[in-house]
């Protein structure tokens, strides 16, 4: 598993993105916040320095310069603090008083870098800093009076820094979940093609792992395997139906073969053939008809085109039906009988498909029951669609068996010698299928019940 | 009659060739469906018997076209496909037959003079007879010497086919497709059982049988000949 196939997961992409929106709503957010606060923090300044203004003209009105000087320095001592920034100059720039030399070139307020005398008791000391400072005249002299920008800028400087840390951590946070979130789908999917890679390989019993997540992936595996399930389903089904095809088709082949045989041993001999031939195309056409029956299946299972459906009306196609067929059960010593279903009474499907489907129930009844069974027809409507069925009071089918007579080639005689190709049942579930319709077997005590049910 | 057969199998095209000769038809073969289509609108030949797949042009768009260009040639259709959609969609392309490979020979012929005669008599007459056998399709009754035979509608439908085609052969086939609409093969005997019912009531009661077996293949209506 390499880092580019992660990196290219979905989920580390979506992480990547998230990253990219959260970093530049951090920037414009801090970006705002950073010129609020230094607003902020400016206009408390001024506030101050205008108080400290104020104090300082006051003192310059009620004693003139000399008083000024005076109070200027006896606030050496707070003017250490490095805070604040008084500077009193005469008109020729020299500094009378306060802890600055040079007076700053703008008047009012401006940001200055400049250097300040810091007064300690051991020795005065210079330090340059940033300040905040008002330059206005006051009589002759000009008056500088400001505070230090130091606060301002250590509380900006933090306010980045706690940005750019959130920022940081986020977009570690999210990148990292993104990354294990791809690296797990990735994991999956790779055990999913491994998997499904053994199950081409001829594993069919090999299933996706379905992880207690239920997460779309593991919905996604839930499906497959379902779908697996039928395949292999399905797969037995060829498998066993190839053998029971091959079985069935060589049957008759063979039988074919051995009349040939005879026959020609017999034109040999001066005799005739006739019967012998008549044998022989029975066979071949017991071989058509597993065939046809089977292609019609197969077409039937595959078709992919929608039917085009019509009304088809139920009582005359019975009536038809019964009156084909009741003459055939006759000759066995059986009866068929019509249950007249309503007149108006309509299924969805096709008229001949229908006619097949029932024709192949009839023909069961009448093949596989013995004089004397007597098979009912008839169609009724139910609480919810219609039911078509055939009924006969023959021997049934054991409940146990009733779902298999659908399988290719099913015989409840074991000794393959009735009548059937044993693909009767089949085709009328494939047909049924096809017309969306359900075959359901029941009792009919005693006998088998065939219901054709339209929803 | 003047045949042409698209068949693209040698053997199944010279068998029937020469079956189609013996019998007193002029066969041309061809072996793709496009030679078929230039055949059908260049020549005119009284029937045509295309292999439903064939390399060059279906069957199916070799019917198309003809019916397109108002070629009303008759069309056989031979084909592997038994299908029930399959033969709807063959015979609304404009084949006017439908027959499932593999076929008995006699049954190919029985469908092609079938062909060759429903586009000569279509005049249709309400009153079918043959010898002393009349149907009348109006008033839904068959009399024999006078007499009124009571029939039933399967037993009517299947009279009424055997006696429009009186004189030639019916097959099985023919029978479960024009009179039950069957296009499968029954696992029973239903056109056997039928057909000795309708004899029964018809050939039985009088001297005469009407009725009679074409071995393997299936029914022939005539009178004494």
């Amino acid at each position: 598993m390499d880092h580019a196939s992660v990196t290219s997961g979905a989920a580390f992409k979506t992480a990547v993105r998230a990253t990219a929106i959260l970093l530049l709503i951090l920037t414009l957010a801090s970006v705002g916040a950073y010129f609020y606060l230094q607003r902020e923090m400016l206009a408390a300044l001024e506030t101050q320095i205008g108080g400290d203004r104020l104090a300082l003209a006051q003192i310059y009105r009620e004693g003139g310069p000399q008083a000024l000087v005076e109070v200027i320095n006896d606030l050496r001592q707070p003017l250490g603090e490095k805070q604040r920034v008084i500077g009193l100059f005469d008109s020729q720039g020299n500094n009378l008083a306060g802890n600055i030399s040079i007076p700053p070139n703008m008047a009012g307020w401006s940001t200055n870098h400049m250097t300040v005398k810091v007064f300690t008791s051991a020795a005065d000391i210079s330090e340059t800093s940033n300040f905040y400072i008002h330059k206005d005249r006051i009589g002759s002299l000009t008056l500088v009076v400001g505070r230090s920008l130091e606060a301002v800028e250590t509380q900006e400087a933090r306010m980045i820094a706690a940005f750019v840390g959130l920022g940081g951590v986020m977009s570690a946070a999210f990148l990292l979940l993104g990354f294990a979130a791809s690296l797990q789908t990735l994991r999956k999917l790779d055990s999913m093609a491994t998997t499904l890679d053994r199950v081409s390989q001829g594993e069919v019993g090999a299933r996706l792992p379905i992880s207690a997540a239920q997460d779309q992936i593991d919905r996604v595996s839930q499906a497959i395997n379902l779908h697996l399930d039928r395949l292999s389903v399905l797969m037995q089904t060829t498998r066993a139906s190839a053998a029971a095809i091959a079985h069935d088709l060589r049957t008759p082949l063979s039988r074919a073969f051995l009349l040939i045989d005879s026959a020609q041993a017999s034109l040999d001999a001066g005799g005739d053939a006739r019967d012998l031939i008549d044998g022989i195309e029975a066979e071949l056409r017991r071989l058509n008809s597993i065939f046809d029956a089977i292609m019609r299946i197969s077409r039937l299972e595959t078709a992919q085109a929608d039917l085009r459906l019509t009304a088809v009306a139920v009582a005359p196609l019975l009536a038809d039906l019964a009156e084909t067929f009741a003459p055939l059960a006759e000759e066995r010593g059986q009866s068929l009988t019509l249950l007249a279903p309503p007149q108006a009474l309509s299924v969805q499907g096709d008229a001949a498909m229908l006619a097949q489907l029932l024709a192949n129930l009839i023909q069961n009844a009448i093949n596989h029951c013995p004089a004397g069974t007597a098979i009912v027809l008839g169609a009724a409507p139910r609480a919810k669609g219609v039911a078509l069925w055939v009924a006969d009071s023959g021997p049934g089918i054991p409940a146990a068996e009733r779902d298999k007579v659908f399988e290719l080639f099913y015989r409840l005689d074991p000794n393959r010698t009735g009548d059937g190709n044993g693909l009767g049942m089949a085709l009328v579930k494939a047909i049924a299928t096809r017309l969306g319709a359900q075959i359901v077997l029941s009792d009919e005590n005693p006998g088998l019940r065939v219901e054709v049910i339209f929803a | 009659m003047k045949i042409l057969l698209a068949e693209d199998d040698p053997k199944v095209a010279s068998f029937i060739t020469n079956g189609l000769s013996e019998n007193g038809h002029s066969v041309d073969h061809v072996t793709d469906g496009r030679e078929a289509l230039t055949y059908c609108l260049y020549n005119s030949c009284d029937l045509a018997i295309l292999d439903r797949m064939m390399p060059g042009m279906d069957g199916l768009s070799v019917v198309r076209a003809l019916r397109a260009a108002r070629n009303q040639t008759p069309v056989l259709f031979l084909t592997a496909l038994a299908d029930v959609s399959d033969r709807v969609e063959g015979l609304a392309a404009g084949a006017d037959d439908y027959l499932v490979k593999p076929f008995h020979f006699s049954e190919l012929l029985a469908r092609v003079v079938a062909l060759s005669r429903r586009h000569k008599d279509s005049t249709e007459t309400p009153v079918l007879t043959v010898h002393d056998l009349s149907l009348d399709l109006l008033a839904r009754t068959a009399r024999r010497q006078g007499q009124v035979i009571e029939l039933q509608s399967k037993e009517f439908a299947l009279l009424e086919v055997l006696m429009r085609n009186a004189g030639r052969v019916v097959t099985r086939t023919m029978l479960l497709e024009q009179v039950w609409n069957f296009n499968f093969e029954p696992n029973t005997t239903v056109v056997e059982t039928h057909v000795s019912r309708l004899r029964a009531k018809i050939d039985k009661p009088f001297d005469l049988p009407l009725i009679h077996t074409v071995r393997s293949t299936g029914y022939s209506m005539h009178g004494p000949r």
